[in-house]
């Protein structure tokens, strides 16, 4: 495929994203109150192009919280099951590089050996546009570990931020597709563009490795080093809330819930957490991961080393969520801090 | 996807969320980060609303209960049915027949109707709520001391704190975001002094964990006092400017020795006094507190004597100081607030003061009953003793949460007119003549007030489950049937009447409450900003005023026949009667059968293993659970928590009260352990 590349000003990226919103469901970085969420918009004026990241990845939109997988009816002998999701067709608009990254691994999970049809449903023919980042947040550390990046592919288009205006790549043929009907609204692209964009994610790279280092700390872990001491050490602080799985833009974790009511069965599904004493207890009370720092490693693990074992594809994204949802102040980041300080 | 902001259900904290809406369906949640208390985390049970409010188990429709069994009814019916029986009981035994069981889960506006509809459409002051079993001794102790009872400083300034003394209450459970703030004032060098009989999980960060005896907390606390006097440790000009009485405590205090104090509490005199130096000298220092202090027959003197502490110190009236009651419920402190109380109208104005009356009674266009009526404790009583002949109990469940509940269930068995307000078929919904389904937080508009008295709006998301109707409605339609008009079209005008009424929320109106708005009365005008920390200039009464109290016994004192104590609490992933939790896989799946904590030396003394059944009987009843044995408790000690019907604490527990707050001493009853 080839690669298009153009520029777009400010303005006209706000009529591109307008006309985007008559042929898909655009979800796109809101304000709200004082946070900022990838929420589904009707117009550009409704959402914000000044955002680090949003306070979540766009997980919800493929693999909600709670999903009402389906319901039966044992006296009618019926299957209901909730189309409207289904129907969508959507467009993720501004979704950084490391929730792209996040995409990239969860695709490989729920559609690899064996295609989740749950997920696939409300994943599929999503358009991806990606928005490379001009600013970092205190707790973003993408390019902190090894293998993370500021730039991810897998978008159908992707935006880099230049002074004035944006340049715009194409991913994909869907991608190209979008170019080529909106052709008046793009502009050829200067000379400069590609190095400027690459100095400025230079200059974004070093000053988050300013903030944080983890690459010996990642090495120890990987090869095994931290001891059960340190864990249990780190888990005295775990308030087990689930949070940190929650909002994972990797984690994939859900449980099975069937509630049976008069003639009704109704299967949902909900998220999960490693974390939960519950996830790995089997019968009579068995559980290989028993105490809170047995769950806490393993969870820190399989994010930084089973996951990439195993799909060649990062666990952790450096997305920095975590750390904010954390109760205990021991997210990734402050985990990974903890380990190289020893 | 709509993001609608509104506050958590479950305890006190208050932590803002956005319940996450997709095709009217509630689908997830989201921490609010821009929140100023949990800025964007949640605890295990806030994070598992989604699946309680996917609506299993709710009740639909309002059921009549015909030879036994529940029938569907319409509104029309069921209310005609609830306000025909009830004008008869009035009209047969007078007004104070009947009793009403408000709800700290219910919003301000709903308990505020609730209360009215008591008093006046019904005429009668025998309104209370659950507070009655957690902080009714707060009250009464620090209204003693400082003339009013709440929490004094926020939750907030436990991370600024440079000493915190944390007795009888387990945070991290029970309060996470506190739990968390605690930990974090630790690890930027506070001192944290735990005072509990069991281990924690603060107690791996405490400096000094002081294990006392259940039932033992005035002694040490004024055996802190005696040394902090001794000492010279005193704040001689707070307690000069600020405080009377100090002569007479200094007195009381003064026979609280080291080993006087070591023999009836166990905890050795070189601990108590580094724990008081710690206290008194640290600057600022923060006491927490929760129901291992309030639920004692001496509830109400162990309240007051830590305000002695506080005061001694001059801990108090500064940021991160104070004496900081943890209340349980999401609106427990503002269902106290709205006087869902036998004894106050709104903001603790009392009804027995009769300008106070006058000025209600203009507005309401009613005369009011006069006396202050029953608590739940005595309508439970009464009931049994057939003073009592009809009741209303909304979201609450006696059945399970109460004291005795064999003598709870003897009682509402009794009553001619049981009707239960419910989302779910609790216990006590299940004996009920008439249950009525209440819509969910999500589904309604309300404010909440949390523990250090932020007022937040919760905001209607979805459409109620079936023919379920906002508590704040049913009490509005009952009350026009029983011919006294409600006349409110939206919650919003019923904070505007509470505004007008009650000078803490004098300045609150749904319009200053949006945005991150965390405004703490009082609040007395439009303009004011509210109150973070209380008693900066004075305290409530004026001067503060030093309570001297004894230590007494428990009610029910371990013999040969009952050798170990009961204390009963509560656990992380539930929530008290677990109508709601049980029905969340997520958490129900952590913990989903009950147990008893049983120390290992008496687990091998009664020959019982980890996890085998074993019998726990009281004076008043028996029950088999599971042994869970850990050395969380001390020999002598056991710990049930009292969420599981199938193993229900409260059937073991002793319906004696406290004096003045008339709270029972769930913490402390004997029983004995047998092998099954």
């Amino acid at each position: 495929m080839e690669v298009t590349i153009k520029k777009i000003s400010r303005s006209n990226l706000l009529k591109f994203i307008d006309i985007l919103c008559r042929g898909f469901e655009v979800i796109a970085p809101v304000k709200i109150g004082g946070d900022v969420f990838f929420n589904p918009v009707k117009k550009s004026s409704e959402l914000t192009l000044d955002y680090i990241n949003p306070v979540e990845s766009p997980k919800r939109f493929f693999f909600p919280q709670i999903e009402l997988m389906y319901q039966m009816d044992f006296e009618k002998h019926e299957v209901m099951r909730d189309e409207a999701e289904r129907k969508r067709k959507k467009l993720i608009f501004g979704i950084r590089s490391c929730d792209l990254a996040a995409i990239n691994s969860v695709d490989k999970f729920f559609t690899g050996e064996k295609t989740d049809s749950y997920y696939r449903k409300l994943r599929q023919d999503t358009i991806l546009v990606n928005l490379l980042c001009h600013e970092c947040a205190s707790e973003c550390f993408c390019t902190a570990i090894p293998g993370g990046s500021l730039y991810c592919d897998g978008y159908d288009l992707r935006l880099s931020p230049l002074d004035d205006g944006y340049l715009a790549e194409t991913g994909t043929t869907s991608g190209e597709e979008l170019l080529k009907q909106n052709k008046s609204l793009f502009e050829k692209s200067g000379k400069n563009d590609i190095e400027l964009r690459e100095e400025a994610i230079k200059k974004l790279k070093k000053k988050i490795r300013s903030n944080h280092k983890f690459d010996k700390a990642v090495e120890k872990l990987k090869s095994e080093k931290v001891d059960s001491a340190e864990w249990s050490d780190i888990a005295k602080s775990c308030q087990d809330c689930g949070g940190c799985c929650y909002v994972c833009p990797v984690c994939t974790c859900y449980n099975i819930i069937d509630d049976v009511e008069n003639n009704n069965l109704t299967k949902y599904r909900c998220w999960d957490s490693c974390l939960f004493s519950g996830f790995s207890r089997m019968a009579m009370a068995h559980n290989p991961h028993k105490t809170f720092g047995e769950r806490l490693e393993y969870r820190f693990m399989h994010r930084l080393k089973y996951f990439e074992d195993r799909y060649n594809s990062l666990g952790c994204t450096g997305c920095g969520r975590c750390d904010v949802v954390c109760l205990g102040d021991i997210g990734t980041g402050a985990v990974l801090k903890r380990i190289r300080c020893r | 996807m709509i993001r609608v902001p509104t506050i958590c259900i479950y305890c006190g904290c208050g932590c803002g969320l956005y319940l996450n809406v997709r095709d009217g369906k509630v689908n997830g949640v989201t921490p609010q980060r821009s929140h100023p208390l949990n800025s964007g985390t949640l605890c295990a049970k806030g994070w598992s609303i989604p699946e309680l409010l996917r609506g299993y188990g709710r009740l639909t429709s309002p059921l009549i209960k015909e030879k036994g069994s529940f029938i569907k009814a319409s509104w029309d019916k069921a209310l005609g049915k609830v306000s025909d029986e009830l004008n008869e009981l009035i009209k047969k035994y007078g007004p104070d027949s009947i009793g009403l069981f408000s709800s700290a889960k219910a919003t301000n506006e709903e308990n505020y109707l609730m209360m009215k509809f008591a008093r006046a459409a019904i005429g009668t002051n025998n309104i209370d709520h659950c507070a009655r079993l957690c902080h009714a001794s707060t009250v009464t102790g620090l209204v003693k001391t400082f003339g009013s009872g709440a929490m004094t400083n926020s939750q907030n300034e436990f991370e600024d704190a440079k000493a915190i003394l944390l007795t009888g209450s387990n945070p991290t459970e029970q309060h996470p975001m506190v739990g968390a703030k605690i930990r974090r004032a630790v690890e930027k060098g506070a001192k944290l002094i735990v005072v509990d009989p069991r281990k924690i999980p603060l107690t791996e960060f405490a400096h000094i964990h002081l294990r006392q005896k259940p039932g033992s907390d005035v002694a040490w606390i004024n055996g802190m006092i005696r040394i902090i006097i001794e000492q010279g440790w005193a704040d001689d000009d707070f307690i000069r400017k600020r405080t009377e009485n100090f002569e007479n405590l200094a007195l009381s205090v003064s026979s609280y020795t080291a080993s006087m104090v070591e023999e009836i509490t166990g905890i050795p005199g070189d601990l108590l006094y580094r724990a008081a130096e710690v206290y008194a000298k640290s600057g600022s220092g923060m006491i927490a507190y929760g129901m291992g202090i309030t639920q004692h027959v001496t509830g109400t003197d162990n309240v007051s004597a830590l305000s002695n502490l506080a005061m001694v110190a001059g801990q108090a009236g500064r940021p991160s100081t104070g004496v900081n009651p943890l209340r349980g419920q999401n609106n427990v402190q503002g269902a106290c607030d709205m006087g869902a109380l036998p004894n106050f109208l709104t903001g603790y104005q009392r009804i027995e003061n009769r300008e106070v009356r006058e000025k209600f009674e203009k507005i309401w266009n009613v005369k009011l009953p006069e006396s202050n009526g029953m608590t739940i404790t005595e309508i439970i009583d009464g009931a049994y003793s057939g003073k009592i002949k009809g009741l209303i109990v909304m979201g609450e469940n006696p059945l399970l949460s109460d004291p005795d509940i064999n003598h709870v269930k003897k009682a509402l068995e009794k009553l001619e007119l049981l009707v239960v307000v419910e989302l779910f078929m609790s216990e006590t919904a299940s004996i009920a003549n008439v249950v009525l389904p209440s819509a969910s937080f999500a589904e309604k508009d309300g404010t909440y007030t949390n523990t250090d008295r932020a007022i937040q709006r919760i905001r209607k998301a979805v459409l109620p489950v079936g023919e379920s109707m906002a508590d704040w409605e049913i009490i509005c339609n009952l009350s026009e049937r029983m011919g006294f008009e409600m006349g409110y079209e939206k919650p919003e005008e019923v904070m505007t009447e509470i505004a007008s009424l009650t000078p803490i929320y004098g300045g609150v109106s749904y319009s200053r409450l949006e945005g991150e708005s965390y405004l703490q009365w009082p609040c007395p005008d439009k303009s004011h900003p509210g109150t973070p920390y209380l008693y900066q200039k004075e305290f409530t009464r004026g001067k503060g005023f030093f309570t001297p109290v004894e230590y007494r016994e428990p009610d029910e004192v371990t013999d040969s026949e009952f050798p170990f104590v009961l204390v009963t609490g509560r656990i992380y992933y539930h929530w008290h009667t677990g109508t709601m939790t049980r029905k969340v896989e997520t958490l129900d799946r952590e913990v989903p059968v009950g147990y008893v904590e049983i120390n290992p030396a008496d687990a091998a003394k009664i020959k019982i293993r980890d996890r085998e059944s074993v019998k726990l009987i009281s004076r008043r009843g028996e029950l088999v659970t599971q042994a869970l044995v850990t050395e969380r408790v001390q020999e002598g000690v056991v710990f049930m928590p009292f969420h599981f019907k199938e193993a229900a604490a409260n059937l073991l527990t002793n319906p004696a009260v406290d004096r003045e707050a008339k709270i029972p001493e769930l913490k402390v009853c004997s029983v004995k352990l047998e092998k099954v």
